[in-house]
């Protein structure tokens, strides 16, 4: 009876270590691993983009496919194409011509000008406080840019892709040309949209201001931006043949 | 009788033990891990193999669209006439399709990723990405590699073309409308040693990142890269093309 009662209890208490064990190393190691807490959501964001750019292809390939297909009709029809590749040909010249930057543009937009502040700097005050940077006009830009402009200018400067803006001293370079204050951003798209993201609640024109700059945005809707002047012929990009393979495990 | 009722003291004795060893286990662990915490595998196995098809996914999608694509060459070859104006203009078009940023190209350059800090016992981080916070940082970097004379330039495959923003929206970043999260990576095209020369200068871009904000940046030299075209839907609702410039100034 005394003996029995021993070995169940010592059954219960092994039961009990054992148990124990297996559960701490269970939460300690085996099935979980230590990341950051926004690893689980940036994962999200990332499946969220692929699928967005999915998106944007399945509307390409529609566009594709009723292209393909009017052709098709028509040579069924036994029409000449020509023509109508032709037309094609001609039309996307333009289109083209305007989106690399090598025509000027016209539209609707706005005009911001950026000048260095006027107040007189405080005691000991870093006078950069009140200067223009490189890092405003492309926090500008590309707020414009956000808000949907089309075409951008910077002192008569055609933005492009590859176009860069930075501080040599008192000028700014951008396209490779020198520029000094003030500084005249034009822009060519929904102007108010344009305005309000800038001079809007928390815009970068409010806070450019804060700190005594010059920050003007008007609307208007005679916007012109020249083309694009400087050499852009390409040294080192050649164009990606089509029979692009697919890599495993390579991510962009 | 004495012996049995020491049995369920020391039980309980045991039990305790126990107890404060487990405790003990779990608080030090989680102490030298700093500010990460722990996730199921299976969770993150799972949010990684969903990523993987949604990319292969996208991927078939890609070459149904480059197929597409082909045929429509093919037939442009075939009917259009060969005489110099047509020729001459399709050259002009692949020209300016090639600096609008509508094609895949390739060529030498760099390829530069940056992570988040890893979060440590001292700075664990507040659970927001520093990277994503401070997206300016990105957008300084593409100046500089513009600078540096980069022809063409993607984050995350995402093009950068004339009007590509980089902003903050909520919590994402979004490149091209495209939400985006770390880690970036920014391929460039361009002269390797320039493009490495311009980012790696003391007290420049990159050694601001790490030391300032503690970012894992890393630039890695290569002979070939190849960065995808603009993915998304040009399209232009405000602006229209005017021919002659002589008359306006340079302002």
């Amino acid at each position: 009876m005394r003996n029995g009662l021993k070995i169940v209890l010592i059954f219960i208490l092994c039961a009990f270590i054992g148990s124990s064990v297996i559960v701490l190393s269970k939460t300690v190691k085996g099935l979980h691993v230590f990341v950051s807490s926004k690893v689980i959501e940036d994962y999200g964001i990332t499946i969220e983009g692929e699928r967005k750019d999915m998106e944007n292809l399945v509307k390409q390939i529609e566009e594709a496919k009723a292209q393909l297909e009017e052709l098709k009709t028509l040579e069924a029809e036994n029409e000449d194409i020509s023509q109508e590749l032709e037309a094609k040909l001609f039309q996307d010249l333009e289109f083209y011509k305007l989106a690399a930057g090598f025509v000027d543009a016209v539209g609707p937009g706005v005009e911001v000008i950026v000048d260095d502040g006027t107040r007189d700097i405080e005691f000991g005050e870093d006078p950069n406080d009140i200067l223009v940077h490189d890092m405003d006009l492309f926090l500008i830009i590309n707020e414009l840019k956000a808000a949907g402009a089309e075409v951008i200018s910077v002192n008569g400067q055609r933005i492009v892709d590859t176009s860069a803006i930075s501080c040599s001293g008192y000028t700014v370079r951008i396209n490779g040309q020198f520029y000094a204050r003030p500084f005249i951003i034009r822009a060519i798209g929904d102007g108010s949209r344009m305005a309000a993201s800038l001079i809007g609640p928390g815009g970068y024109g409010n806070y450019l201001k804060d700190w005594g700059l010059v920050f003007k945005v008007s609307i208007r809707d005679d916007i012109r931006i020249p083309a694009y002047t400087e050499d852009r012929t390409p040294k080192y990009m050649t164009i990606a043949t089509d029979d692009r393979t697919v890599k495993e495990g390579e991510n962009n | 009788m004495k012996n049995k009722s020491g049995i369920p003291i020391i039980f309980a004795l045991a039990l305790v033990i126990g107890l404060i060893i487990s405790i003990q286990l779990n608080t030090s662990d989680a102490h030298d891990q700093g500010g990460l915490i722990p996730i199921p595998i299976a969770q993150v196995d799972a949010l990684e193999q969903q990523l993987k098809e949604v990319r292969r996914e996208k991927e078939a999608i890609l070459a149904e669209y480059l197929e597409l694509e082909q045929r429509l060459k093919e037939i442009e070859e075939k009917n259009l006439s060969d005489d110099a104006f047509i020729q001459s203009a399709m050259k002009e078009l692949e020209r300016y399709r090639m600096a609008a940023g509508v094609l895949d190209v390739k060529g030498p350059g760099v390829i530069i990723t940056v992570d988040d800090p890893i979060p440590t016992e001292e700075n664990p981080g507040d659970g927001y990405s520093t990277i994503m916070i401070r997206y300016d940082l990105l957008l300084a970097l593409v100046n500089k590699l513009k600078d540096a004379g980069a022809e063409a330039i993607s984050i995350n495959g995402q093009r950068i073309i004339a009007k590509t923003e980089i902003s903050l929206a909520g919590d994402n970043v979004n490149i091209n409308t495209v939400p985006t999260a770390p880690p970036y990576t920014i391929k460039a095209i361009g002269n390797p040693d320039t493009l490495e020369g311009a980012l790696t200068i003391r007290y420049g871009i990159v050694e601001n990142m790490r030391n300032n904000y503690g970012l894992q940046v890393s630039i890695a030299k290569q002979e070939e890269i190849e960065i995808p075209r603009y993915n998304g839907v040009l399209r232009f609702l405000y602006a229209k093309p005017v021919e002659n410039s002589e008359e306006e100034d340079a302002q």
